[in-house]
This record gives C-alpha cells, sequence and structure tokens, in this order.
C-alpha cells in the first residue's frame, strides 16, 4: 500500500498447497558425523497440488531438532524423488523425499525431525537418535601381505552405537572391498600407547613417523576395539605377467561406515527403459575415517638361515637370506623373528637378507623359526633353531700333536648336545696363542701383514661322543713348538667360555740311527 | 505551527530511496543531523516462499525496492488478491491485507491467512 492507499499490484503468486502426508523416515539412527541419506515416504496428494508448481517452487527442507537444547537446529536439503530412483517412468510422480543428516555436535541426542515444503512449515517431528561418531583412531598391524588374510584390529568409536544395535557397519579396504563387522568382536576398552605399542611389537619411535597423521588419542580414552577385520587378496587386481611388476603391493584407506539401503531402478541395458525395482545402497560415513592407511607388501622368500642353532641365553645373530624384505618406517613394517612363539624384531640389511638375535630361552630344544614384515603374517622358514645350553669346557687330552696334525684330541666337559650333531657348525677352534709381529727377532719370514704372517685360525670338525664328551682331530699349518688354544662351538658363532692349550711338535729325525738288538732303556 | 517546527512541501522525487532531510535559517548553516525521510513506492521483486500452508501460518519474506519505513505502521499493509478473477480476497468480512514488518527498504516481513477462511 502507498501513503495514498493504494496497493500496488504486481504478478506475482502464492500458492496455498494441500498438506501432504509425510510418513516416518527410513532410519532410526544416524552416527553424528555421518551425513546420512534418510528417505520419507509422502503422499504429496498430486490431485489437489500440481508437480509442476511443486518442481518450481518448493524448498525442501529437513530441520533437526535437539530435544535436549531446542536451540540447536540444523536444516539440510531435501529433494523430492520417484521411487525407485531413476526409474524415469513417463508420468510417474514423486512420492519419496531424500536428504541427509547434518554433523551433529552432541553424542547420544535425540533429535525431532521435520520436513518442509517451502522451508518455512515442518511437518514430521519424528524422533532419530544421533548416536556417537563412527570413526577410526588406530589400525594394528599397518601392513600385510598382498594376498590378504591378515587379521586387522581397528581401533575406533560408534561402532556399537547404531540402534538398532545390530544396524551393519561395514570396513572397507580400499574402494573396492568390503566387509561387514562382526559385532560381537567388538570390545569396550581404555586405550592405552604403550600396549598399542607391544602389540605392534615397535616402539614410539619406531612408530613416529607412521603416527604422524594419526588423530589423537587421549591415554586411557574410553573406545572400541574391534578384532576381525581381514584383509583381502588384492593380487587380482594386478597383471604378474612381465613386464609388469605391480603386484608388489601398495597402500589403501581404511575405512568405516555404513550402507543405507535404497531401492533403484534395473534397466534394459539396449533402450535404457525401465525393467524392475532393485535394491541397492548407498555408502555414508566413509569419507571422514580415511586418515589410517594399511600398506600391501609382498610376501618375503626365505631361502637360507644360519646358524640354526644358539645358546639358551640368546643373543645368537642369525642371518636370513632371501627376497622381498622391506623396511618400511611409515607403514610399520620392520622384519620380524618368531623362534618357537618369542618374536624379535630383526635388522634390514637388504632386499635380500636380514639378522635377528636368538631370544634367551628356559628349554633347550629345537624350535621352529619363522619370519614376517608386519609381526602378524607370519612365513615358515621351514627352519628349526636348536636352542641348547652353554657347553664348559673342562679339559682337552693330549695336549700334544704332531704337526702334521690328525691327532684325535678328546674333549671333556658338561652340557655337551648332540642337537646339532653331524652339522659343519659343530667345531673345535684352534688359535694361535702367541702370535709372531712382524719385525720379531725371530721373523724368517719376510712377510708383512699380520694374517699372512701368522698361521690362520683352523676350524675341525667336532663330534659328540655323549654329554660329557666330544672329539676331534688336530689340524696341520701349525709349526713344530707352536701353542695354541683350543676351544669348542656347536653353531660356529658361541664358543665356550673356557679353552685350553695344545701343543704342536715336530719330529725331524732320531739320534743314534742304531742300536744292539738288546739294547734297553737307551735314549735316542 | 509552534516553535520547534518548521513547516515544508517535499519536492517531487524521481525514485523511491530514503534521504537525509537538513534544515537552514541562513540558507548557509545546514542541521546535519541525518534526520531521514523516505520517498515510499512500493515495487516487489519477489517473494519467498511461493508456497503457502494452508493453516496461514507460513511468513512471507517480500523483497522488492521502495518500501521503507513510513512511521505508521497501520498503512504498511500487503493485500491479497484472487486468481484469476483478480478480486480482493476477504478474510472474516473485511480485506485480506496485513500489515507488514519492514526489515529494511528492501525487505519487509508479512504474514499469510488461514486458507479456509478467505472468501
Amino acid at each position: 500500500m502507498n501513503p495514498e492507499g493504494e496497493f500496488d499490484p504486481n504478478d506475482i503468486f502464492l500458492y496455498y498447497y494441500a498438506e501432504p502426508d509425510v510418513k516416518k523416515q527410513s532410519a532410526e539412527f544416524a552416527y553424528m558425523n555421518e551425513e546420512k541419506v534418510i528417505l520419507f515416504d509422502v503422499d504429496f496428494k498430486w490431485g489437489q497440488n500440481h508437480p509442476d508448481i511443486f518442481r518450481d517452487y518448493a524448498n525442501f527442507t529437513c530441520r533437526f531438532t535437539s530435544e535436549k537444547n531446542a536451540t540447536y537446529v540444523k536444516f539440510t536439503d531435501a529433494f523430492m524423488e520417484t521411487s525407485p530412483i531413476g526409474s524415469m517412468k513417463h508420468g510417474a510422480l514423486a512420492d519419496q523425499i531424500r536428504c541427509r543428516t547434518p554433523i551433529w555436535d552432541h553424542p547420544a541426542d535425540v533429535v525431532k525431525l521435520d520436513v518442509s515444503f517451502n522451508g518455512h512449515d515442518y511437518y514430521g517431528g519424528y524422533p532419530m537418535n544421533m548416536v556417537d561418531a563412527l570413526s577410526t583412531l588406530r589400525i594394528s598391524p599397518l601392513c600385510g601381505p598382498i594376498d590378504g588374510g591378515t587379521k586387522v584390529n581397528i581401533y575406533g568409536t560408534g561402532m556399537n552405537s547404531s540402534v538398532p544395535q545390530e544396524a551393519p557397519v561395514i570396513v572397507k579396504f580400499g574402494t573396492t572391498h568390503s566387509q561387514q563387522v562382526d559385532k560381537s568382536n567388538i570390545d569396550e576398552i581404555t586405550f592405552s600407547d604403550d600396549d598399542y605399542h607391544d602389540e605392534l611389537h615397535l616402539s614410539d619411535k619406531l612408530l613416529k613417523i607412521a603416527e604422524t597423521n594419526y588423530p589423537d588419542i587421549d591415554d586411557k580414552q574410553a573406545i572400541e576395539k574391534y578384532v576381525g577385520a581381514i584383509t583381502p587378496n588384492i593380487t587380482d587386481h594386478f597383471n604378474f605377467d612381465p613386464p609388469d611388476v605391480r603386484g608388489q603391493g601398495g597402500v589403501v584407506s581404511v575405512l568405516i561406515g555404513e550402507n543405507v539401503n535404497i531401492s533403484i531402478t534395473d534397466h534394459e541395458k539396449n533402450s535404457t527403459t525401465y525393467k524392475q525395482k532393485i535394491d541397492s545402497f548407498i555408502e555414508c560415513a566413509y569419507y571422514d575415517t580415511s586418515d589410517l592407511e594399511f600398506y600391501f607388501y609382498r610376501q618375503p622368500i626365505i631361502t637360507k638361515l644360519e646358524p640354526n642353532s644358539g645358546l639358551t641365553t640368546g643373543g645368537t645373530t642369525v642371518d636370513i637370506s632371501g627376497a622381498w624384505f622391506a623396511e618400511n618406517p611409515m607403514y610399520g613394517q620392520f622384519p620380524f623373528c618368531n623362534f618357537g612363539g618369542i618374536i624379535v624384531r630383526g635388522r634390514f640389511i637388504s632386499s635380500t637378507r636380514i639378522q635377528c638375535n636368538s631370544p634367551a630361552t628356559q628349554q633347550s630344544n629345537a624350535v621352529k623359526i619363522m619370519v614376517s614384515l608386519n609381526a602378524v603374517d607370519w612365513i615358515d622358514t621351514n627352519h628349526e633353531f636348536g636352542y641348547y645350553e652353554k657347553p664348559i669346557l673342562n679339559d682337552i687330552r693330549p695336549r700334544y700333536g704332531n704337526i702334521a696334525g690328525g691327532t684325535e684330541i678328546w674333549l671333556k666337559g658338561e652340557k655337551f648336545s648332540n642337537a646339532t650333531n653331524g652339522l659343519k657348525t659343530v667345531m673345535c677352534r684352534f688359535t694361535l696363542m702367541n702370535p709372531k709381529q712382524p719385525g720379531d727377532d725371530d721373523d724368517d719370514t719376510n712377510l708383512e701383514g699380520d694374517d699372512d704372517f701368522n698361521a690362520p685360525v683352523r676350524f675341525m670338525p667336532a663330534y659328540f661322543v655323549d654329554q660329557d664328551t666330544m672329539k676331534c682331530a688336530s689340524p696341520s699349518g701349525f709349526g713344530g713348538g707352536d701353542h695354541v688354544w683350543v676351544d669348542l662351538t656347536f653353531n660356529g658363532v658361541d664358543f665356550t667360555d673356557n679353552k685350553f692349550e695344545y701343543n704342536y711338535y715336530a719330529f725331524y729325525g732320531s739320534f743314534p740311527k742304531s742300536a744292539p738288538y738288546d739294547a734297553t732303556n737307551q735314549f735316542i | 505551527m509552534s516553535s520547534g517546527q518548521v513547516y515544508t512541501t517535499y519536492p517531487e522525487y524521481p525514485s523511491p530511496e530514503t534521504l537525509d532531510v537538513d534544515v537552514s535559517f541562513n540558507g548557509l548553516d545546514w542541521s546535519n543531523d541525518h534526520i531521514k525521510f523516505s520517498y515510499v513506492d512500493p515495487f516487489v521483486l519477489g517473494v519467498k516462499p511461493r508456497l503457502i500452508s494452508p493453516k496461514g501460518t507460513t511468513k512471507l519474506l517480500v523483497e522488492g525496492y521502495g518500501m521503507a519505513n513510513t512511521g505508521d505502521d497501520s498503512k504498511q499493509k500487503i493485500a491479497f488478491k484472487h486468481y484469476p478473477d483478480n478480486k480482493m480476497l476477504k478474510f472474516e468480512g473485511n480485506h485480506a491485507e496485513k500489515v507488514y514488518k519492514v526489515h529494511n527498504e528492501n525487505l519487509v516481513e508479512v504474514g499469510t491467512f488461514p486458507q479456509a477462511k478467505l472468501e
């Protein structure tokens, strides 16, 4: 109305609509970080309302009002749809509304859910639960072989919070493999960094790079642990025909979320005409949980392992040769050895060699030795590692022998073992006691280096007689009058603490060369 | 006229607009108090929402020009006509018109009527 009391006309039309009948929404709950798809069956009363006017002028909106705090209200855009989605049947009119839940800030909240057709007047008022955020915080292990089967523990939240409780939760490795969470394997725990690192058999220093982008967890924070995710076999994605070598693996995101069921349309492939309604789903929440990555590697092969025996006190360095060994701190990939159930971290030398120190054990026996790059998926080396108590050498007999060698030396002691009998690693060691130095008075060799100057350390096979007795033959190569130390090893690496002197003598001739046939007690 | 009041005739102005009014008694020194005077000539560009509830609970936001607050609420009204016969609608025997609330010169808000009670 202008000051003269006249109304200025315009060409803007307003439309009263017949109030549609909005049925209850499709979902009872949403994870607060989810933006979950919700569907409402709606009777739009198309006999009274005009589809074109709704299409042109409706402002479909979903409204979420907190029951705890009525001033906390969020809105999301909604859409008018024909079910099944994509049917495009001629003349089919909309019969449902679709919208998504908003990111919600308050866990364990009940909201009132309304739908509006003009963004102003709302219908519904249906209750809906906003539950804990569905998220992954840590995984263990961080890597595994490309042929899958790795049991992965997932630490997270919200995995057991759905309403109803049995609503499925899905874990995805990458974009192509998904599996349903078995909720009976979810435990409520208080998180501990130390426990987590113990589970990985890695220290926080070694995991520093891997954990750089991980979300924070307070120590003793109440979270959930899911024990039961299994990595997929991804080898079918790779072509192993040369020169394609992509089978070496790679990184995928570990995602968690849920699939919201919807009905979609199956079309004729050729004509795209409507065929039938089929069930499908929309993935929700996954995008929010992609901080964690799992690294697929190629499982190593083992070709050689030595020594394959060591002391029960541990500390024996075992050298393992093979192929496809790797160390990748970003994904917690380190070499590990398993000695009869005792796991130790190894040293990465090269892609074809690693080393592990044998752990101490209480029993002297042979144990299976296995190798892994994640401390979970073990490769059987087909070798056993023989543990034996450290042998004690008490005496040797005889203490003298000819420089020609071959003298049978009996070694007396304790805790001798036949576990390694017959192996080339069971040896007597002969070491010159007082090696001559170049330039000594009696140096008549004209050699200059230590190594060339003295007789080298000699090893001779030793044979088990009984627990107190071993025997070996003296080697040649020493000179007459040389004094050598003799000690004993069962694995070629660890030697007895005690060592005993053995002396070499030489016969160059006898004098006199003859004597009466009946002579007695004559010195020669 | 009493002291404290002056009288003038407002001049013609080519468009709806709000202007400052200053007073001078010597033609040189002006009051400069930023007192506003609006030329009102409402022109509606659009209304939201276009779908309204039959319950009459919908509040309309009307966008346009020349809808300044006149200071006289009783004259700031929007009326509803029926389409297609272009007759003023009636509500409880009176014209279906409502006083609008001015948000600013370009935006006002007005209520609606229950559909069942409109004639």
